[in-house]
């Protein structure tokens, strides 16, 4: 009979590594996602789009007001401009001057004899 | 438990479902059925057409003075039939705006209108101040009121605009076209609180197009002076002159007194709102005697050195025509005539004349025609056919009387001799705005020869004739008096009545001026060389020291450096 002895420990075999599974494949919940994902940059981007729109429909109503404000203040303009031309005008009025001079300066119309002229040869 | 809880969340959704289907319907029936009529009801809540009205244009004299201009002025409407206490409206408004209350309630009390006006271009600051108390049932427009800053002067000349921005006399009438504009209109959309948010229609309003006359106001304010002092003096009716520049026949002053200020256009007596000096005419007498010298020179039949012994008074036909002044018989030149003034002399040329050939230079000289300047109204004068002359014609037409004619005639007449011959078509305007200046008309009605026979005559006059009182210090003048009775209704003459005239043209050596004035009916005195000559006198004096004209009579110092 054979006698086993103690004999050296036999070196451990690891057990050579089992092939990996593989996952069963995820389709459906990714796929799920990424449209989920997708349709919120849509929903994002035409917000921002329709964001946009209104800005600058406010923007052209605000110029419009802008507008309208500025025509406004334009005929106002125009009407103080005419005020001022009027006045202007009958200041000028020769009458006034002369009597204005006259009171106020003692100044009276040079006569013929008191005018000296001066031919310039050219 | 969990049956009833269904059952009634099954309950819950249909109370909603049967709550968005009336609303959907709802919808349906509100955006399909009933969409355009309510459409067009919101158009004409947000909507609103406002008209654009164009500014007239600014009329200015030949310096840039402005003599008529628009300004900002409210009209004030009312709807009476939102006005609760009418009484107490029409005594704000009255104590407001200064005007009479009893009118403004009269319209206002009125309910079977709907919209009546209470004040027509009133201070547009007055007008806020009306606005600002908000009554109920008012409504103020813009509106531009026409001004004359200048008030009296050039008021005939210029004219008149209307209410409605439209002229109605003068010169606001004869360029309406291009002082007008034309109007634009908007469709704006406004939102609740009235704010514009958006034009969806916009056609701009033209604006009038300013006009520059050959006047100058401060030539035209000397002259209105001058004469409302010669009508003073001389308690004459009315009194009228001209100054134009004889080289291109621009006006440069058309005076008429008495005048009015053109602001108070509506409640000027009609009379006085007239340019006679365009539309009145009148008896010429001695003035006219120019045409027949210059008839009868350029038909080489006298020179200026021709003499004639003339009698104290002629036959001509039936009647006998005297001169003047009483005296013997004489021997005047033709040069002596005209610087007297004689009447037997001027109708001994007209004789040799005859005629048909007197006829002919009468026209020739513009007279019996409108001269074609551009204001409304112009009278071409009153001359009588050749073929229609009685024996005794010849016998008053020479010397001025039996013809009519206008101020503006006469003087450019003148202005012609005083142009070597030429004669110019007086003109007002210089130019439009935005266009070209106006072609000038000029014909040749006598050689520059026979012109300058004439104005060395006509220098006789002033310097030892009728026109003394004419004379300028340092200026050589040429110019000749007249004095002529005034027609009466009988187709005679009115006793008393006389129009007293001098027209001259000054530098006579190179003129630049000519000047006429006309007084009517001038108490005290009757002669033109008496009444009119001195205003002439004052008007061309004052105009060559304006305009810087040197002298050209040598008792003036000049320096030649």
């Amino acid at each position: 009979m054979a006698a086993w002895t103690a004999a050296a420990p036999r070196p451990e075999r690891t057990a050579p590594p089992r092939p990996r599974s593989r996952p069963p494949a995820p389709k459906p919940r990714v796929a799920a996602q990424r449209r989920v994902t997708g349709g919120v940059v849509w929903i994002v981007a035409l917000a921002i789009l329709l964001a946009g729109v209104v800005a600058m429909n406010v923007a052209v109503l605000r110029l419009n007001m802008t507008l309208d404000h500025l025509g406004r203040q334009r005929a106002q303009l125009r009407a103080d401009n005419a005020a001022l031309f009027s006045h202007l005008s009958s200041a000028a009025a020769t009458g006034r001057i002369q009597e204005l001079a006259m009171k106020r300066l003692g100044y009276v119309p040079a006569t013929a004899e008191q005018t000296d002229y001066i031919h310039l040869k050219p | 438990m969990s049956r009833l809880v269904n059952r009634r969340i099954r309950l819950l959704l249909a109370v909603l479902v049967l709550a968005f289907a009336v609303l959907l319907l709802r919808a349906a029936w509100l955006q399909g059925v009933r969409a355009q009529s309510l459409s067009r009801l919101g158009q004409t809540q947000h909507r609103e057409q406002v008209a654009l009205p164009a500014s007239r244009g600014t009329i200015f004299d030949r310096t840039g003075v402005r003599l008529a201009l628009g300004e900002q002025a409210t009209t004030v409407y009312a709807d009476p039939m939102q006005i609760r206490n009418p009484r107490r409206v029409a005594a704000i408004v009255g104590q407001t705006l200064g005007i009479d209350p009893r009118a403004a309630y009269a319209s206002l009390a009125d309910r079977t209108r709907g919209f009546v006006y209470l004040a027509r271009q009133v201070d547009a600051a007055q007008a806020a101040g009306l606005a600002h108390r908000k009554i109920p049932g008012l409504g103020f427009l813009p509106e531009e009121r026409r001004s004359y800053p200048q008030g009296t002067v050039g008021a005939q000349v210029l004219g008149y605009v209307g209410v409605d921005d439209k002229g109605l006399a003068g010169l606001e009438v004869q360029y309406d076209h291009d002082l007008a504009g034309a109007a634009g209109h908007q469709t704006l959309v406004k939102d609740p609180s009235g704010h514009v948010i958006d034009v969806l229609d916009d056609r701009p309003e033209r604006q009038g197009r300013d006009v520059t006359l050959t006047l100058d106001h401060t030539i035209q304010a000397n002259a209105e002076e001058i004469l409302r002092e010669t009508v003073a003096k001389w308690n004459a009716k009315s009194a009228t002159a001209i100054v134009l520049d004889p080289r291109t026949g621009a006006v440069l002053a058309m005076a008429v007194e008495p005048g009015y200020d053109a602001n108070r256009y509506p409640s000027a007596p009609r009379d006085l709102q007239r340019d006679r000096a365009v539309t009145d005419t009148y008896e010429p007498g001695s003035t006219f005697k120019v045409v027949t010298v210059a008839a009868a020179l350029s038909e080489r039949l006298v020179s200026p050195s021709t003499e004639f012994t003339l009698p104290y008074s002629i036959h001509v036909a039936d009647r006998v025509i005297h001169d003047a002044e009483p005296r013997g018989t004489i021997r005047f030149s033709v040069a002596q005539i005209l610087a007297h003034s004689s009447n037997v002399g001027a109708i001994t040329l007209a004789e040799l004349l005859g005629r048909d050939r007197l006829a002919s230079w009468i026209s020739r000289f513009g007279f019996g025609h409108s001269t074609g300047i551009d204001f409304p109204g112009e009278s071409p004068g009153i001359v009588l056919p050749a073929a229609k002359w009685s024996g005794s014609t010849i016998g008053n037409v020479p010397i001025g009387q039996g013809i009519a004619v206008t101020p503006v005639q006469m003087a450019a007449a003148y202005a012609a001799i005083a142009n070597r011959g030429v004669w110019s078509r007086p003109h007002l305007l210089d130019h439009v705005e935005g266009g070209g200046r106006p072609s000038l008309r000029h014909r040749r009605i006598m050689s520059p020869g026979v012109a300058s026979q004439l104005m060395m005559m006509l220098k006789d006059v002033v310097a030892e004739g009728t026109g003394t009182y004419a004379a300028i210090p340092g200026y050589q003048v040429a110019g000749k008096t007249g004095t002529a009775q005034k027609p009466d209704a009988q187709g005679g003459y009115a006793n008393g009545q006389y129009v007293a005239s001098f027209v001259g043209t000054v530098p006579a050596s190179r003129p630049r001026l000519v000047v006429l004035v006309a007084v009517d009916e001038p108490r005290g005195a009757i002669f033109g060389g008496v009444v009119a000559a001195p205003a002439f006198q004052q008007i061309a004096s004052f105009d060559l020291r304006y305009l810087e004209i040197a002298p050209d009579a040598p008792t003036i110092s000049t320096t030649t450096p």
